[in-house]
């Protein structure tokens, strides 16, 4: 009985190594990364943009919404971007101008899991922005890393 | 091989001595130098290189660019339909979903018919995305799931 908890113990301690330094020993660790789209002085009503890990050192492990009420619920995306490098982060919002946001917002914030030692290079690119009317309008795309783990 | 005596009956008839004032005419006429001036035969030479050339490639052109040609326009044809075929399935499946006929299928397309489903304005038929018989918010949700994936596509 003794043996039996000493290697279901192993086994769980082991489990939770592997977790923690990833699958071929690399260190692992997580990170937030938010997306900000100025839009200037013009409500913003829709976006759709484009974001990616380009030196492949992290994996999406989640997306959700940003800190406007336009746009906190979650963004819509491709399910298959979990687990990937790369996504295409799109919302809209039916609500009137004045209720819309204008200058730098956050829209979304990306979940990384980040395996090794190595600074994710990171890239966002807007591919389309409208006002209420769906006309395109002018967004600038930014970008701010913070470690959470 | 040696060449013994004729037994053929013909060909004797045609073995005859000739006589020879007639050989040594003959004889002489082949010692006699005919005079050719330079200028004739080079424009000799000349005109029937020109001849010959002629009919090397009278006789290589055709042969040779009749075949050459029907490929070019079976290729150019190929490249053709192939172009058109194209064009028209891209058309069939993406044309509906490019409700703001950008030439694009973005984002901006689900804002369009949900804003168009907001207004209660009349929304076209070729909006229903699911064939379901209704114009609606999984129209929407069709148009932003295309929009949005990662497996390429995104061009009306």
């Amino acid at each position: 009985m003794k043996s039996l908890l000493f290697v279901i113990l192993t086994l769980f301690t082991d489990l939770l190594l592997a977790q923690e330094s990833g699958l071929n020993g690399q260190p692992m660790r997580f990170c937030a990364v938010d997306i900000y789209l100025d839009s200037a002085t013009v409500p913003m009503a829709a976006y759709q943009v484009e974001f990616s890990v380009t030196n492949g050192v992290g994996k999406i492990v989640g997306i959700e919404g940003g800190e406007h009420q336009a746009f906190r619920a979650a963004p819509h995306y491709d399910p298959k971007a979990i687990q990937n490098e790369r996504a295409i982060i799109a919302a809209f919002s039916l609500l009137p101008a004045n209720a819309l946001p204008t200058g730098r917002t956050r829209v979304a914030t990306v979940h990384l899991m980040i395996t090794g030692n190595t600074e994710p290079q990171l890239e966002v690119r807007v591919q389309v922005a409208a006002d209420t009317q769906g006309n395109k309008i002018t967004a600038v795309a930014t970008l701010e890393k913070k470690e959470t783990k | 091989m040696t060449r013994g005596k004729n037994n053929d009956p013909e060909r004797e008839n045609l073995d005859f001595e000739a006589p020879d004032r007639l050989v040594r005419g003959l004889q002489g006429l082949q010692n006699k130098p005919v005079f050719v001036p330079r200028t004739i035969d080079e424009a000799i030479l000349r005109s029937a290189r020109q001849e010959f050339s002629k009919a090397t490639r009278k006789k290589w052109r055709w042969p040779i660019l009749i075949p050459s040609f029907g490929l070019a326009v079976a290729i150019l044809l190929m490249i053709a339909l192939w172009h058109y075929n194209q064009g028209r399935a891209s058309k069939g499946q993406f044309a509906r979903e490019d409700v703001n006929h950008d030439g694009q299928v973005d984002i901006l397309d689900a804002f369009a018919l949900a804003r168009q489903l907001n207004e209660k304005a009349s929304v076209p038929s070729p909006a229903d995305l699911n064939g379901d018989g209704v114009v609606d918010d999984r129209d929407v949700e069709l148009i932003t799931a295309h929009a949005v994936s990662l497996g390429g596509g995104g061009k009306s």
